[in-house]
């Protein structure tokens, strides 16, 4: 998968200093907080938010899966919700004409309603694991990898990364991915993908 | 127009209206499919623009959703390959302009106009909405120029004129064609019947070309110039009918004109010029004579005796005779001569450059010519004829004048016996005028009965006593004396008087007859003359009857003398009169016999009770030996027919004793006595019947 610059802060390397971690990313995460509340990082999520929406748009699910599914288009947050009111913007739209929704999950095996899964880059890892432990169903996974630095590695946990392109966002297609979920993805939105992975 | 079209022919109707029709469905067609095609052609347009403005707005998506120009841009780019589009632009879902694509100068406008499709600076164009997932995220604005569709749609339109003007002309052919299938049968009825109508020949039929309702039409005209034919035929038989009929009419016509004019101018019987012709000729001969100074000379025929003829042996006879006569005159004469019969057995002759010698030449020619026997229906006749010759200037200058003196001469003629011609002089005329005196005497004695009766006593031979007396007519004029009935017999024969002489004779002796009886039968027989003339109408059974009737005189003592020239006819008539009068009980005696050479079976035939000997052989006894042989062979004779004989003319005492020797029943003549008037009988009878000697005897003692 080619990997986009993220801004994440990476994995901890001992115990002792998993607490200094955690604690320089509540402080990291309450700057983050307070860096999104301002009027740019809102226009991200924005932007953020129509491009999930927007995806979601260019993706068949099975259509079994679509008949089980309730009168929403569920988004669901991997345990975090990183768009924040940015979701506002796409909220009373509709998709597949299933009016959007949003949830946060916190764990795999209670997303069983979820048409896209969320997920930030700070818990790839653990959405990966998770994953290998339990079955999902079929749900557009999508990584935000708009943070800067989280390009550095490479992230194929998700069908779609979110990534930076400039200064604007782009995004990553894992062809894979979407093939073993069982969804279809619009190749007009393939077009307009910076790197697809088979 | 309206009356242009109605004169113009058939064919020329049919083929303006069917290509009237044609064009008008080929233009209507043409135009129709012109239009469809243009709204078609522009519809298929719009529907490509659409097909293009959909697969752009498809491909567009992602680039609309995503806000990527770029990948708009070159998806609008792929319509360069489209010939027929000149611009398109891609609005996004707010109405801007999001991405647009040009082939030339075209101005796009910056919003999408309100209407789907339209013109837009000269081009077509559509506008359309794109969709994704039921969500408006944009529109898209294909514009195509007009120029290639218009381009295109003049050739499709120059195809369109040519296919119609190719469909114009095989629908010309096609309708010639027609035409010529629908109005051939009908010209050809026309054409017939206008053949038939110039040479009137109804044996020509119409060609049947075709089974429809003008084959029909075909068989009803044929059957109606059948009809007409049959008609036409039935006419012409009429018609020649007619004129075989009108023909034959008109030349019966023509003879019958022929006939009138011939007739007008020619005499019926013998076919000479009749009295009018010649008249005509006698004038024309006048006027060519007074310029020539030259003489002419008219001749006036009678033909002597002819009338007895005629009476006895009927008009058939007498025709004939007339017929011979009048061929004998005719080969005596010139061609330039003029022989007319102008009546009964009168002829005229006109000679032309004839002086005396020469006439008189002519008139004996004519006389030798008729006094010759001439037989017909058996009988030898002889007739003479009697010929007065008047000559221009001398006799008379008018034709009147020569015609009357020519008449006059021929009554001298006659009366000198006839057989002969005399020229006319101016003494003549005195007999002619003492004959027309005379007749008019006549008719004025008959009307007052001024006629007298004597009485010739009939002696018996033997005993010389009156047995019979023969009642003679006398008329005694107070200016004439007395007239002979020698000249008024024959003038009353000729005037058509003699019926009633002879009925007044009758009447009257039988009552003078009666008167001497007192009423009581007489002892004499009375015996009167009868004309044959009355013969001719058949009705003397009647008169005498009548008489009988009239008077109350016995039949028996009647006896009735006829001339021998009516016994001597064979006239069927004459037999069964005589046989009438006969079953009366009248007595029938031959007058004069001995002169008209009577066969002894025709007397054989006849009811005869008495022969009375001519006169003319009685006076020769004495003399001529012959005459005396010729008296006793008729009394031989009559006796062995069981008739009385009676001698006429018994003037001497030798002609007495020699009729008496050969016993002739009775005499009659100026030596017993003449014909005495009643009184006198009355007196010779008072006498006879107081002596018992005869009578006949005394004045010769």
């Amino acid at each position: 998968m080619i990997g986009a610059p993220s801004c994440n802060s990476g994995s901890s390397r001992r115990p002792q200093q998993l607490a200094f971690w955690l604690l320089l990313c509540a402080c990291c995460l309450v700057l983050c907080n307070r860096a999104l509340a301002d009027p740019q990082s809102e226009k991200i999520s924005h932007i953020k938010a129509a491009f999930v929406y927007n995806i979601a748009k260019f993706v068949d699910w099975p259509a079994e899966v679509t008949a089980s599914r309730s009168s929403h288009f569920v988004f669901c947050y991997y345990r975090e919700d990183f768009l924040g009111r940015g979701f506002d913007s796409i909220l009373g739209k509709q998709v597949q004409q299933r009016s959007v929704q949003k949830r946060v999950v916190e764990a795999i095996k209670d997303a069983p309603a979820c048409d896209v899964m969320l997920i930030p880059e700070s818990q790839l890892d653990r959405f990966q694991h998770e994953r290998a432990l339990s079955r999902l169903d079929p749900a557009l996974t999508i990584a935000d990898l708009t943070q800067p630095g989280t390009r550095e590695s490479v992230h194929d946990k998700a069908i779609i990364n979110l990534v930076r392109d400039g200064r604007g966002i782009g995004f990553e297609v894992n062809l894979n991915h979407a093939k073993q979920s069982g969804l279809a993805i619009s190749s007009e939105l393939l077009k307009l993908a910076r790197a697809i992975t088979p | 127009m309206k009356s242009l079209f109605k004169t113009q022919p058939l064919k020329r109707k049919l083929l303006a209206l069917l290509m009237i029709i044609s064009c008008s469905v080929l233009l209507l067609a043409t135009v129709g499919f012109a239009a469809s095609d243009w709204i078609s052609s522009r519809g298929d347009l719009y529907d490509r623009m659409r097909y293009q403005g959909n697969l752009i707005g498809n491909n567009s998506l992602a680039a609309l959703t995503f806000g990527d120009r770029a990948a708009a841009r070159q998806t609008l780019s792929t319509l360069s390959s489209e010939d027929n589009v000149v611009a398109a632009a891609l609005y996004d879902h707010a109405g801007q302009r999001f991405a647009a694509y040009r082939k030339g100068p075209l101005a796009l406008p910056a919003t999408p106009p309100a209407q789907a499709t339209g013109e837009h600076e000269g081009a077509l164009y559509i506008v359309q909405p794109i969709v994704h997932d039921h969500e408006t995220i944009g529109q898209i604005m294909i514009l195509s120029e007009l120029s290639n569709w218009q381009q295109q749609q003049v050739q499709r339109m120059s195809v369109v004129l040519g296919l119609f003007l190719v469909s114009v002309l095989v629908a010309s052919i096609l309708s010639d064609v027609a035409q010529g299938v629908v109005t051939g049968p009908i010209l050809n009825l026309a054409n017939t019947a206008r053949r038939i109508t110039k040479t009137r020949n109804y044996q020509l039929r119409a060609e049947k070309l075709s089974r429809d309702e003008i084959g029909e039409l075909a068989d009803d005209f044929n059957e109606m110039l059948h009809q007409i034919q049959s008609r036409d035929e039935e006419l012409r038989s009429i018609q020649a009918q007619l004129e075989e009929k009108v023909q034959e009419r008109t030349a019966e016509l023509e003879e019958l004109t022929r006939q009138l004019e011939h007739q007008a101018f020619h005499d019926t019987l013998t076919g000479l010029a009749n009295r009018a012709t010649f008249d005509n000729n006698l004038m024309t001969a006048i006027h060519y004579a007074q310029r020539r100074g030259s003489q002419l000379a008219v001749m006036f025929l009678d033909l002597d005796r002819f009338k007895e003829v005629n009476d006895t042996l009927g008009h058939g006879v007498g025709d004939r005779l007339l017929v011979e006569m009048s061929t004998r005159l005719h080969n005596c004469l010139r061609q330039s001569d003029t022989l007319a019969r102008l009546g009964g057995d009168e002829f005229a002759v006109l000679l032309m450059d004839a002086d005396v010698d020469a006439t008189a030449e002519v008139a004996h020619k004519l006389v030798q010519a008729i006094d010759h026997p001439a037989v017909i229906d058996g009988y030898n006749l002889q007739v003479t004829t009697s010929i007065g010759i008047s000559l221009y200037p001398c006799d008379g200058t008018e034709a009147s004048a020569l015609l009357k003196n020519a008449d006059t001469a021929m009554y001298h003629s006659k009366e000198l016996g006839g057989n002969q011609f005399n020229f006319y002089v101016t003494e003549m005329n005195q007999r002619t005028e003492r004959r027309m005196l005379l007749e008019s005497k006549l008719r004025d004695a008959l009307s007052k009965q001024a006629f007298t009766l004597c009485y010739q006593p009939k002696w018996n031979t033997q005993s010389l006593r009156i047995a019979g007396v023969e009642a003679l007519i006398r008329w005694f004029d107070p200016e004439e004396g007395f007239i002979s009935p020698a000249e008024f017999i024959p003038l009353a024969e000729d005037c058509g008087l003699i019926g009633e002489i002879d009925d007044w004779v009758a009447r009257q002796a039988c009552r003078d007859i009666l008167s001497l009886y007192e009423g009581a039968e007489p002892e004499l027989s009375l015996a009167v003359n009868l004309s044959p003339a009355l013969f001719v109408n058949e009705d003397v059974y009647r008169r005498i009857a009548g008489t009988l009737e009239q008077t109350g005189f016995p039949a028996h003592k009647l006896e009735l003398e006829v001339t021998e020239t009516l016994v001597v006819s064979e006239v069927a008539s004459v037999h069964e009169q005589l046989s009438k009068i006969r079953q009366l009980g009248v007595e029938i005696a031959i007058d004069d016999f001995g002169v008209a050479y009577s066969s002894l079976s025709r007397l054989k035939q006849l009811p005869l009770n008495t022969l009375k000997i001519d006169r003319s052989f009685i006076q020769d006894i004495g003399s001529d030996q012959d005459d005396e042989v010729i008296v006793r062979t008729i009394i031989d004779m009559a006796h062995n027919l069981n008739l009385k004989v009676v001698a006429e003319g018994v003037e001497t005492e030798q002609q007495y004793q020699f009729v008496k020797r050969h016993h002739c029943n009775l005499v009659q003549g100026y030596l017993f006595s003449k014909p005495v008037p009643l009184a006198e009988l009355a007196r010779l009878l008072q006498q006879q019947s107081c002596s018992r000697e005869p009578l006949a005897s005394i004045p010769h003692r």
